[in-house]
């Protein structure tokens, strides 16, 4: 294989990366009937805090622990906000998310431009030889091996656990959860930290292993794109990977055809690319077109078919729970 | 009861409670902004004097707070329009941007006697924002697509799209792509003699605030986009047209950004520099928080926004202090606004199922039920959960 095909592939795997994290994080917080519209402005405090903290700590675990700690307040404030003041989780995530970005202008003025240190790189012994394979997952640090995992971990969690069970029904029908025992609001926040934990562990993957370093703003946007992939993936693990890498590897792939000069256009053109083809594909999924063309699949798979083009958001998303 | 929950209830008039979120909001932020500044060795008295003398001590500084104000005002007039609809037009941002590309392409392009070419810069102004915030209710009610992430999309495209006109199409020759050349002096709107305002945008403005005053306080569209707000399947059952008051909101707002964006380029820059809108679509988001979405705070609420977003500037040249510290200022105050103002009515819940308690002799009743009026939320209805 091409190895500049082979070195852009593993590119778009590291860049995925934290998109992938801060998605699969705000997957948990959204199945538990949350929204934590916050992650643009946590993703870009917890990049500057996670390098702020292992420059000055020298320790790069601190940094990841302090990315961890502020995404998990943000999330907290979000879902407090909403449990006891019964506000609403849209507005409440909005203000932080500016109030946020411009925490980590104000603070991270003085490590703009800084080297720092970069979470090292550990090959996997045996897998990283398999070829082109063994170069595009295997040849990265392990925050980058922890987001594929997360996929994987998620999926099993959600899917075939107990507990996955009740984070569902949180979601979908927080009363008839509580009717079976589940403490709503205790497991509410439990998800929402654990979404936000992993939402600040994305900005410690840009600022210690994607995009090394601080800079005002340099993952602005990133979280919006996070949201954004969790409907396009349908609130489903997998999907929601593929969505992630599907964003990154448009642009990658454009970058790669730009540079072997069979594609010629500007980069802001290609930077469109993602947001015009994710909104058309949520056009397409979620008006019912998609469904409507189901007629023309053979009735053997029209099922799967189906379920591939099902986006359904949890019911009680965004809804304030009380016991009655 | 201890005293002071006797005299909480004895001082709960709305009035008192009203402000009650503001004056604390006010009092946290500033708190938090001193101990900011003590970190950073800067006297608190230092940046008082500073804003005041960038800002109010001079009518021409004065004259620049209201220039700054005018466009935030405008977006504001739009956003109440959405925001009582229940819409979230996150997407302002886009719509600013494109308002200044459309107001641009006839400047830079076109050559018409002064008026015309006035009427016509704003005209495409107000046309491409507008068209921009209708795509997205369109997207919203034919696609499916939530307003917020379909206004998020739309305002990434239109900064990649204004970026790729600077350093492409309408690049200077030799430029860095960060601007276009200045606009011909006949592209420009004109100014008052004494102070550099332009009287068009204080009309346009002028117009726009008392047009949505009258038409959310009075009129039948009003009370439409209101029961939309409070809960949009219920005015669609009662014959309310959502979809197309959602396009007709959308339509509005994106036309008030457009006319905005267009003031930006053709008045206060003279050109069309890259992020045009700077923040001040987010920025008239805060302000309608803030404000609660009341249309007679708005003004206020936003002139004093845009006081201290216009001393950000000499904050960095000279305290050497960053100019986010006073989006800091304001996300802490409208952040708390919102806390305390959650925190006023449960305070008031409480208050009133005592008093509905000591009515029914202390036999135990059920809650009453409680309207929440919640922006881009459907009504949630006494104790239900959803």
């Amino acid at each position: 294989m091409d190895p500049v095909l082979t070195s852009t592939l593993a590119d778009m795997v590291r860049n995925a990366a934290p998109l992938l994290i801060a998605s699969q994080g705000e997957l948990i917080t959204e199945r538990a009937g949350v929204v934590n519209l916050s992650l643009d402005g946590t993703i870009l405090l917890a990049a500057m805090a996670a390098f702020a903290v292992s420059y000055n700590t020298g320790h790069l675990g601190m940094g990841i622990l302090a990315a961890m700690l502020i995404g998990m307040l943000v999330a907290l404030i979000v879902i407090a906000a909403s449990v006891f003041l019964k506000l609403n989780q849209i507005a409440v995530g909005f203000v932080l998310t500016l109030l946020c970005a411009d925490l980590s202008t104000f603070f991270g003025r003085k490590y703009s431009g800084q080297q720092g240190q970069e979470i090292p790189y550990a090959p996997i012994p045996i897998l990283k030889d398999i070829p082109v394979i063994g170069e595009v997952f295997f040849q990265h640090n392990i925050l980058i091996y922890f987001s594929f995992l997360l996929v994987i971990v998620v999926w099993l969690w959600i899917y075939h656990t107990r507990f996955g069970l009740s984070l569902r029904s949180l979601g979908e029908h927080p009363a008839a959860a509580y009717v079976r025992g589940t403490r709503v609001q205790l497991w509410r926040f439990v998800y929402v930290a654990l979404g936000g934990a992993l939402v600040g562990l994305a900005g410690a993957t840009y600022s210690l292993s994607v995009k090394l370093g601080w800079r005002e703003g340099s993952t602005l946007g990133n979280g919006w794109i996070a949201l954004a992939i969790v409907i396009f993936g349908g609130w489903r693990p997998f999907r929601i990977a593929f969505g992630a890498y599907f964003i990154v590897g448009l642009r990658a792939l454009a970058l790669y055809l730009q540079k072997e000069d069979v594609l010629n256009l500007p980069i802001q053109i290609i930077n469109m690319t993602p947001w015009v083809l994710m909104l058309v594909t949520l056009i397409f999924v979620t008006s019912g077109l998609a469904e409507s063309l189901l007629v023309i699949v053979p009735p053997r798979w029209r099922p799967a078919a189906q379920q591939l083009l099902r986006v359904k958001p949890p019911g009680a998303l965004g809804s304030n729970f009380e016991r009655g | 009861m201890t005293a002071f929950r006797k005299f909480l209830i004895q001082t709960s008039s709305r009035t008192a409670l009203g402000f009650f979120p503001l004056l604390v909001g006010t009092l946290v932020a500033l708190g938090v902004i001193v101990l900011i500044l003590n970190h950073e060795h800067v006297e608190p008295r230092a940046v008082y004097d500073l804003i005041y003398e960038r800002t109010l001590s001079l009518p021409e500084n004065r004259a620049n707070v209201v220039d700054f104000w005018l466009p935030i005002l405008l977006c504001c007039c739009g956003l109440l329009l959405t925001f009582t609809a229940g819409l979230w037009n996150i997407g302002i941002e886009g719509q600013i941007t494109m308002g200044a590309v459309g107001a641009t392409s006839i400047a830079l392009f076109v050559k018409l006697p002064h008026n015309q070419q006035i009427l016509t810069e704003l005209f495409m102004a107000g046309a491409a924002g507008g068209a921009w915030a209708l795509f997205t209710g369109i997207m919203r009610t034919r696609g499916g697509v939530n307003e917020i992430f379909g206004g998020v999309a739309m305002n990434f495209l239109a900064s990649n799209f204004s970026t790729y006109l600077l350093v492409g199409p309408w690049s200077p020759p030799n430029a860095t792509g960060s601007a276009t050349v200045r606009f011909p002096d006949y592209s420009l709107l004109p100014s008052m003699d004494k102070y550099r305002l332009s009287p068009i945008t204080i009309y346009i403005t002028l117009t726009a605030f008392i047009f949505v005053l009258l038409t959310l306080s009075g009129s039948r569209w009003g009370l439409q986009l209101r029961a939309m707000g409070k809960n949009q399947k219920s005015a669609q059952m009662l014959g309310v047209p959502t979809e197309r008051n959602i396009w007709l909101a959308m339509l509005m707002c994106g036309i008030m950004a457009g006319l905005a964006g267009g003031h930006l380029v053709l008045f206060r820059r003279s050109n069309l520099p890259a992020n045009v809108s700077g923040g001040i679509g987010f920025l008239s988001l805060l302000v309608v928080l803030l404000a609660s979405v009341r249309v007679r705070w708005v003004p206020i609420v936003s002139f004093a926004f845009a006081l201290l977003y216009s001393a950000g500037l000499p904050l960095r040249t000279r305290l050497q202090l960053d100019s986010s510290l006073v989006g800091i200022f304001l996300g802490i105050l409208v952040f708390c606004v919102l806390i305390f103002d959650g925190v006023r009515q449960r305070l008031q819940e409480r208050i009133e199922q005592r008093k509905l308690l000591a009515a029914s002799g202390g036999e135990k009743s059920p809650p009453p039920p409680t309207i929440e009026i919640q922006i881009g939320e459907e009504v949630s209805s006494g104790s239900s959960s959803n």
